[in-house]
């Protein structure tokens, strides 16, 4: 076998052994005799589908309306709006989880508490996708409408709709998957009755040491999370044309209930912060513990940046010789609890493991969000000089290094500015490694579930101020990176 | 004659100025001129995407420009079709025609589909049609709501030649029965020499003589 085939193979093997690891896991504990109480998983898959139903429906209604008042705006205010409503999906759930428990005081734990937590985080996501699918798909079909006398009530119904709809179907399809498969929300807002399927796991795992069980529900969840993205996506597209906006997308209404939602969401977080500060002494009660979180989440972000780049490396170079992306591209992490159980049992339960554990986790669960996001495309249009360069024998190093990632800068940067904020504020895969150490998203947290909202806001606050330190201090970097490369 | 008059648009560093132009109400008008002329500029504010304070398009006795959209009358066939492309061939004329028209559709479009050459991509879906079928069903549509005037985008430049030659025949013999006037934009000399009866040329945003 020549040595670019066997490099190949371990660069390919590498990545699937990683990615492909805690499926591998589970067959530890595939058992025949497994038993499993049929009234606590039906209970549990109805609450599952009931609150992920429910977000998505709402999302994807209020979503394709509100996308009607981002057509109300003019255009260089719209680009603006279109980004802010990201936001919320963006940010952790931490922050969406404080600012629902400020909104709503006394806050209705259960299905109507993890539904309104969905579809706060959600409806931005779904307003932007919706605006982009009317922008993709629908060309100038608002203007020929209105020039045969089409009314606007029958172009929407008519036209609109049936045309977007497969994006609406694959809007509700991302929605519904994001809340079926959540773990934070349901447990922290979900209380006895709004268990659903991935917390029972983590019960069944962390408190009832029922590792057997846990299996089996894991495998129906993946089985049931694949049939849903089968039939769900199972539907044609229309291709995409050169958009003209039209007053035929136009709402005030929806522009006035988009602006609430979004101006809502920043000003509740902004205006719980400002209140929170006359607690501040309370919370600096617990500096040490603090200091202490903080160094730890300084060293998991470091570690799951370096995880992360290594991945990226290693991608970039088994595409560079195959010229295909690693089949684990299709990879999607379906529950976070599982990823975190696979490393729980497979490293020593202490502080010092901890900090390879997180790190691990992190790395397998954001990182092919991030690949699919920022580099995927990217990647693959660079898929002929990558063939030109092999053609003039440069090496593969050289390659990966000084003609893909340099060139991949801008979306390098964007992504760790992701990472940070999802590492420095995350509680529920660290719970799920079954961490021992505290880090910043752990203690907002507990701040949290113990009803100290003005400590947790200025907890989440003490991340967002790192988080703006860290990004600022790595854009002056790649700036000074990326003007040496110019 | 209609006249169309004290046209003034800025678009960034491109300005279509129309002081007086008086374009023919019959047969088919040609509206010639390079690439980035401002023909389509011109088109586009004619169907409406553009609206130039002050302007007037007098025709057939009235100003079209003070009308809404929906009340030019006029029939459209732009470049790329813009057929509604997840319904089927009988259905893109059909939305069109009850908007319009309240007789009986089916008596209304059977001579066309046949004229026209429908048949057999009546019930297709408009994003599965081929190009000529594309076009024809986009003629009909324009047609079919009994236009005072066809405006006409550049509407072979999306066929292949063997197929442009059939399409301007069909072009030309529909128009002939129907004696609606047309405005063609089209920066192909054989389709205006083939179609057109009247010319009139732009450039850098000026009617000129020619």
């Amino acid at each position: 076998m020549k040595v670019s085939q066997l490099s190949r193979n371990l660069f390919s093997g590498l990545l699937l052994a990683f990615f492909l690891f805690p499926y591998v896991s589970f067959l530890k504990f595939f058992n025949w005799n497994i038993s499993i109480s049929g009234s606590e998983l039906v209970w549990v898959l109805k609450n599952s589908f009931l609150q992920a139903f429910t977000a998505a429906g709402i999302c994807v209604v209020l979503g394709f309306y509100f996308s009607l008042g981002l057509f109300q705006l003019p255009e260089k205010s719209r680009s603006i709006v279109a980004r802010l409503v990201l936001i919320p999906q963006i940010l952790p759930t931490l922050f969406s989880i404080l600012i629902a428990f400020s909104i709503l005081n006394p806050f209705p734990v259960g299905h109507i508490g993890v539904i309104f937590i969905f579809v706060l985080v959600n409806l931005g996501f779904s307003v932007y996708q919706i605006t982009q699918a009317v922008q993709n798909k629908m060309g100038q079909l608002a203007l020929i409408s209105e020039i045969y006398g089409l009314k606007k009530s029958i172009f929407r119904r008519r036209i609109l709709i049936p045309i977007i709809w497969p994006d609406l179907r694959l809007n509700f399809l991302f929605v519904f998957l994001f809340c079926f498969s959540s773990l934070s929300v349901p447990l922290v807002a979900g209380g006895g009755k709004g268990t659903n399927l991935e917390v029972l796991i983590y019960e069944k795992i962390f408190i009832e040491q029922n590792w057997d069980s846990a299996w089996l529900l894991m495998l129906l969840q993946t089985l049931l999370v694949f049939c849903i993205s089968y039939f769900l996506l199972k539907t044609r597209t229309y291709a995409q044309r050169d958009f003209r906006t039209h007053s035929y997308y136009n709402s005030r209404l929806a522009a006035v209930g988009l602006g609430v939602y979004i101006f809502g969401y920043l000003g509740y977080y902004l205006f719980s912060v400002i209140d929170a500060g006359a607690g501040l002494d309370d919370v600096l009660l617990y500096r040490q513990d603090i200091l202490n979180a903080t160094i730890n989440s300084f060293v998991v972000l470091a570690g799951v940046t370096a995880t992360c780049f290594l991945l990226l490396m290693l991608w970039i170079s088994d595409y560079a010789q195959g010229l295909r992306h690693n089949i684990v591209v299709h990879f999607i992490s379906v529950s976070t609890v599982m990823v975190g159980f696979a490393f729980y049992i497979f490293l020593p339960l202490s502080k010092r493991s901890d900090l390879i554990k997180i790190p691990l986790a992190f790395a397998l669960l954001f990182f092919p969000i991030l690949f699919r996001i920022f580099f995927a495309k990217r990647i693959e249009q660079l898929r002929s000089q990558i063939i030109a360069a092999k053609v003039f024998a440069v090496p593969l190093s050289r390659i990966a290094f000084d003609i893909v990632l340099k060139q991949l800068l801008k979306p390098l940067f964007f992504a760790a500015v992701l990472l940070m904020i999802w590492s420095l504020s995350d509680f529920a895969i660290s719970r799920s490694v079954g961490t021992q150490s505290q880090t910043l998203g752990l203690i907002s947290e507990n701040f949290l579930t113990s009803y100290r909202l003005d400590a947790a806001f200025l907890i989440s606050f003490y991340i967002l101020l790192i988080w703006i330190f860290l990004t600022t201090a790595l854009h002056f970097i790649f700036k000074g990176f990326y003007g040496a490369n110019k | 004659m209609a006249q169309i008059s004290n046209i003034k648009l800025q678009l960034g560093s491109f300005t279509l100025s129309v002081d007086q132009l008086q374009l023919s109400d019959t047969g088919v008008t040609a509206i010639q001129g390079p690439s980035g002329s401002g023909k389509t500029t011109f088109f586009n504010t004619l169907i409406g995407i553009h609206q130039p304070a002050g302007w007037s398009w007098n025709f057939n006795g009235s100003d079209l420009a003070q009308r809404k959209i929906s009340d030019r009358q006029l029939g459209v066939v732009f470049q790329n079709y813009e057929l509604f492309p997840h319904l089927t061939s009988e259905e893109n004329i059909k939305i069109v025609f009850e908007a319009r028209r309240k007789d009986n559709f089916k008596s209304a479009v059977e001579a066309y589909v046949e004229k026209l050459n429908l048949m057999a991509c009546w019930r297709t879906k408009a994003a599965d049609l081929s190009g000529g079928e594309k076009q024809r069903v986009a003629l009909l549509r324009a047609l079919i709501c009994k236009p005072q005037l066809l405006l006409l985008d550049e509407p072979f430049s999306a066929l292949d030649i063997a197929t442009r030659e059939q399409a301007r025949l069909l072009v030309k013999s529909v128009l002939t029965e129907l004696n609606i006037p047309v405005y063609l934009i089209s920066h192909d000399p054989e389709d205006t020499a083939f179609l057109a009866q009247h010319r009139v040329y732009i450039d850098s945003g000026r009617f000129t003589l020619g």
